[in-house]
């Protein structure tokens, strides 16, 4: 398995607040890896520095060799922790959008999903649930043959038939030689599906193993593991 | 990358500016048309003056929402949610920002037109034959005085409308991407970047004011007398030159904070 992420000692500050503090690992291609910490542990800030949203204090990070621009933005599909869509488009209409800028973005698939769901391409975004605009959005991501696919929070403040929703939406979808980044403080939910975990508290890296060996070695499933190293 | 940038940001902002241009388009009708019944009575004058007013007011919205739509939408498209979006394409930030700009100049120039349309479809008539005679006369006149300098001219005065709209859209860009930089009351931070810049701009004004009261300027008004139509030449390409190294500035500004300090919330 190849390369594909490379975080070398990144560091972001706000001010005196240091969201993350010289956090260093690499990610190979093929594997579904859980970003996981309490709330405030750094989590968003990687991923923001992984899409170029936000520029490192210090340190870089590389994927596929390249800092985050224009090309690195073509092979990684990303899902905010927001709605993030413009609202006053229809589903075609950002549907279309996709298809316009990304490369690898399948529509067919996406009309597939979204008649499972029956959302009408017609409909206008702001019409939409808050719900069904996450599914949406989620939808639009995983309808791309990205390299890499960077979920922030996908399971939030959903209901739990639509946790199954979206987790069976990223099994059954993503490409299977890409890599898939899930940051969520709700491991359980996930702990089936995740072939590696990072923990991350306070900005710094603390933990990262696959899955098979946390359960061989600590004896504990991930959660376990997590409610442990995150006690109060 | 940049032809489907172009064709989803004049959506973006035509979509907005489509019912403005119609609305001017519809009050200069209906004013004509009102025009077609003129009588001496209360009841149409103040029909033909509601008419006017409605006029007046759509033509000042039409020539100040192009510019109001094209800030909130670089605004919007990039620092709001939407930026989640916009800045996770496969774009450049040279690109987003000077498809944006062209877009925001071409507006205007549309609107810039369309308002030229209205005033003709409002005059419609004997009074658009008076105006155009009398635009026909002014330019038989610049034809005299300039020979062949006034298609130059009107080239030059062209390319120095489109550069002033690009400047003026130009630091209002870079006003928001300096107040970006701000924690917080990023929108308050923008503004007061626009009162900085402005400020900055009077300083260096008043400073050439004082130096150039300092200059003999007898033998360039002698030159000027000499040499009178290069001397229009100069002033327009010069005024073009200065303001593009403005607009420059703005860009590289609005640039560099995209590029190197973008921090979306």
């Amino acid at each position: 398995m190849s390369e594909l992420l490379r975080c070398e000692e990144l560091t972001k500050q706000y001010g005196k607040t240091t969201a993350l503090n010289g956090v260093t690992f690499t990610l190979e291609s093929g594997k579904i890896v859980g970003l996981l910490g309490p709330n405030g542990s750094g989590k968003t800030t990687l991923i923001k520095i992984l899409n170029g949203l936000l520029t490192p204090t210090t340190g870089a990070i590389y994927i596929e060799g390249e800092k985050p621009g224009p090309s690195t933005k073509a092979k990684v599909a990303y899902l905010p922790d927001n709605v993030y869509l413009n609202t006053w488009m229809t589903v075609e209409q950002i549907v279309a959008y996709f298809a316009d800028f990304y490369a690898d973005f399948s529509m067919e698939r996406a009309y597939e999903m979204l008649a499972r769901l029956g959302i009408s391409p017609k409909q206008k975004l702001k019409t939409l649930s808050k719900g069904n605009k996450e599914k949406v959005c989620l939808i639009l991501v995983m309808s791309r043959q990205a390299k890499l696919y960077v979920l922030d929070e996908p399971i939030a403040g959903v209901d739990p038939a639509a946790r199954d929703y979206v987790i069976s939406t990223i099994i059954n979808n993503y490409n299977p030689e890409a890599t898939v980044l899930i940051s969520t403080h709700l491991i359980s939910d996930i702990e089936q599906v995740l072939d590696e975990v990072l923990f991350i508290r306070d900005g710094h890296l603390l933990l990262k193993k696959s899955v098979e060996d946390i359960r061989a070695e600590e004896g504990k499933s991930v959660d376990e593991l997590f409610r442990e190293v995150f006690r109060w | 990358m940049v032809k489907k940038l172009f064709k989803h940001e004049v959506y973006a902002l035509w979509r907005s500016m489509i019912p403005i241009w119609a609305i001017l388009g519809g009050v200069s009708i209906l004013g004509r048309f009102i025009q077609l019944f003129e009588q001496e009575t209360v009841a149409y004058n103040i029909i033909s003056g509601s008419a006017i007013f409605f006029y007046v007011v759509s033509l000042a919205a039409c020539i100040v929402c192009p510019f109001v739509y094209a800030i909130t939408r670089f605004h919007r498209n990039l620092f709001s949610g939407e930026g989640y979006l916009t800045f996770t394409l496969p774009v450049t930030a040279h690109q987003h920002i000077l498809v944006k700009l062209a877009v925001a100049v071409m507006t205007q120039l549309v609107t810039l037109v369309a308002a030229a349309l209205s005033v003709i479809i409002v005059t419609f008539g004997d009074l658009t034959v008076e105006i155009g005679k009398a635009i026909a006369y002014i330019f038989k006149l610049c034809v005299r005085e300039w020979g062949a300098h006034l298609p130059l001219y009107m080239v030059e005065a062209g390319i120095g409308l489109i550069v002033l709209f690009a400047v003026e859209t130009m630091l209002f860009y870079a006003c928001i991407c300096i107040g970006q930089q701000s924690k917080k009351n990023r929108i308050l931070a923008a503004v007061g970047a626009y009162f900085g810049i402005y400020a900055i701009q009077q300083v260096i004004g008043t400073i050439a004011l004082l130096v150039g009261a300092e200059i003999d300027w007898e033998p360039l008004w002698t030159w000027v007398a000499e040499h009178p139509f290069a001397t229009v030449h100069i002033v327009l390409c010069g005024g073009i030159v200065l303001a593009a190294l403005v607009g420059g500035l703005f860009y590289f500004i609005s640039y560099r904070l995209i590029s190197r300090r973008l921090n979306l919330e």
